[in-house]
């Protein structure tokens, strides 16, 4: 039953106009930042081999700006738009009912939709790949097994990120009575997650640690540089601990996070960082799992 | 074959069916009347297990609906009021994709619904898609969908709404062979004389009570009414052994009788000189329905 629900699924969300003019959409963006990033891999590799550089650098940074450029904005869109009407569109046509007065158990129909949905989501994220190593390969660029392996995660993390989106959508198709509402809904929790949630951990944090210490004015030797830095890296830690904390309920923030840990180098160019995205790595998880139960519960004792 | 018991469905300070009891014969085609939002939905609804009743408890051929909604879908068929498809597939593929939910093979099930579309009239729009279809042909096609599974029992709820008269007169002659086949049919209508004509016993639902129940013909006889005119005017005593409540209406007399006793009142009116100028039973569902809901 549900791989029935989720064959129709899949095929209604690959062949809709939505889909594929946001598909398209990302490929493009694909193509120019692949094309970007290979340019500015290959102006480093050569930096690194003159020794103007001492670290190597990755392929999957490349994915990086590809990642941060596209996916973070216009894949969370594409996982929005794949689930606001889900449930209300069925409501709307009243197909629900239709549906429901044959023998498919509720709990069917929600995961074969979310089943269907993940695997339309799994065809964008390995076609946005696909199209990245053909760009970066026919700019001279062969990755090698441990990059692959990399690459391979960077798809497994931007397919959990569309997810998120996509189970927030959901869970605003089952509490709302109509697609415009549940697209309204649904968009606002995602200006709320991505912008607003950062933007406020940047504001308090600046807030609650106040102004950064002041470079003290006389000429400074080596004693005073020292206890200026650590006094500098205790405020700077202060801050990051209070925007960490508002960055982990945001999944594009910890999106960015995740994947810029994956070629070793820190998220952004920050001097100090925490470096550890476990706890990322768990919110990031955590949030589409949260609405996607919400949603579940929520459809399972629906009054048709 | 349908048995309620004090079935009772509440939505917050709204009591839309309050302790229905009702029975259902099988191969009965019984006709469920009652005014808009009197719980007649509702009440399909729960016996189809798409809703939870507030309390009270349903059996289906046997079957606990409470306790086992989806063999419930197995063996039912239900059209709802305003069916809906997905607009963006073709009829035989609606179908084809509900037909998924039972164990059909693929060539059964391509048969199956080729054949349900060519009896509901749809045999030319197989492969037209559904967003094309007018409500007409969605009712058809919701006609087919309830169908499917060559169901024992079949809820149709408003099946006429939207059919044009062609379609109106096809449905019924659906019906009446679905009835020949054996179907227990359980259908709810405004249509009175579609009642009237297709169905054998009727439960009529007022504010979620079901405030009358019984076989088409039995109430009618109940409610019989006759017109008499004569020549002189009839003197009233005349009447009074078959009358129960006698009205003047100009020249003629109208009385409620217990049964059909025209042709005792005629001898009587001839061996007592009268001239029968006008004598005609009113059987009226109608009245009978209003006089049911009636606040």
């Amino acid at each position: 039953m549900i791989l029935a629900v989720a064959r129709k699924e899949f095929t209604d969300q690959i062949t809709s106009k939505r889909f594929l003019a946001f598909l398209l959409a990302i490929i493009l963006i694909t193509g120019f930042s692949m094309y970007s990033g290979a340019k500015s891999f290959k102006e480093r590799s050569e930096a690194f081999y003159t020794g103007q550089i001492e670290k190597k650098p990755s392929i999957v940074s490349i994915f990086n700006t590809l990642g941060n450029m596209g996916i973070s904005s216009f894949g969370g869109f594409l996982g929005l738009l794949m689930g606001f009407d889900l449930i209300t569109r069925e409501k709307e046509r009243n197909s629900l009912r239709t549906l429901l007065s044959h023998p498919v158990y509720r709990d069917s129909i929600i995961n074969g939709k979310a089943l269907g949905a993940f695997a339309a989501l799994s065809v964008a994220v390995i076609l946005t790949i696909v199209i990245s190593l053909g760009v970066i390969m026919i700019n001279g660029i062969t990755p090698s097994m441990d990059d692959l392996i990399n690459i391979t995660k960077f798809g497994c993390t931007t397919l959990a990120y569309l997810f998120t989106f996509f189970s927030i959508a959901l869970f605003a198709s089952t509490i709302t009575k109509d697609s415009g509402s549940s697209l309204l809904i649904a968009f606002g929790v995602f200006i709320i997650l991505t912008a607003i949630i950062p933007l406020l951990g940047l504001f308090l944090s600046e807030a609650i640690a106040g102004e950064a210490p002041p470079l003290p004015n006389k000429s400074l030797d080596e004693s005073m540089l020292k206890e200026y830095r650590k006094e500098f890296e205790e405020y700077w830690k202060k801050r990051m601990a209070i925007m960490d904390f508002f960055t982990i309920f945001s999944p594009s923030a910890n999106y960015q996070r995740i994947i810029s840990s994956l070629d070793g180098t820190k998220f952004s160019e920050r001097v100090i960082f925490e470096e550890d995205v476990t706890k990322n790595i768990i919110s990031f998880i955590s949030i589409p799992v949260i609405f996607f139960v919400l949603s579940y519960i929520k459809f399972l004792r629906m009054e048709i | 074959m349908i048995e309620t018991e004090k079935l009772t469905k509440i939505y917050g300070n709204f009591r839309a069916l309050d302790n229905l009891s009702l029975f259902v014969e099988e191969n009965e085609v019984f006709g469920f009347l009652g005014p808009n939002g009197a719980g007649k939905t509702t009440t399909i609804n729960l016996l189809m297990g798409m809703l939870q009743p507030t309390s009270g408890r349903i059996k289906i051929a046997g079957v606990d609906v409470l306790k086992n909604p989806i063999e419930v879908k197995r063996i039912c068929g239900y059209l709802p009021e305003n069916v809906g498809f997905y607009d963006n597939l073709t009829a035989r593929q609606n179908l084809l994709y509900f037909l998924e939910f039972y164990k059909v093979s693929k060539n059964k099930a391509k048969i199956r619904t080729d054949d349900l579309l060519e009896l509901v009239g749809l045999g030319d729009s197989t492969d037209k898609k559904v967003g094309e279809f007018s409500r007409g042909m969605k009712q058809r096609l919701g006609m087919a969908q309830a169908l499917l599974n060559d169901p024992d029992i079949i809820f149709l709820d408003e099946p006429t709404a939207g059919l044009d008269p062609k379609g109106v007169a096809d449905f019924r002659e659906l019906i009446k062979r679905l009835a020949k086949d054996g179907k227990t049919i359980f259908f709810s209508s405004h249509i009175l004389s579609e009642v009237k004509e297709v169905c054998e016993s009727i439960g009529i639902i007022s504010k979620g009570k079901l405030v009358v129940k019984g076989k088409i013909k039995e109430l009618l006889r109940k409610n019989t009414r006759i017109i008499v005119e004569t020549e002189p005017a009839l003197n009233e005593s005349l009447i009074k052994p078959f009358a129960s409540k006698v009205e003047f209406n100009d020249s003629k007399i109208v009385f409620e009788s217990e049964k059909d006793c025209r042709a005792e009142l005629s001898k009587i009116l001839c061996k007592n000189g009268y001239l029968i100028k006008e004598m005609h039973l009113i059987e009226s569902l109608e009245e009978i329905y209003l006089k049911a809901v009636r606040p």
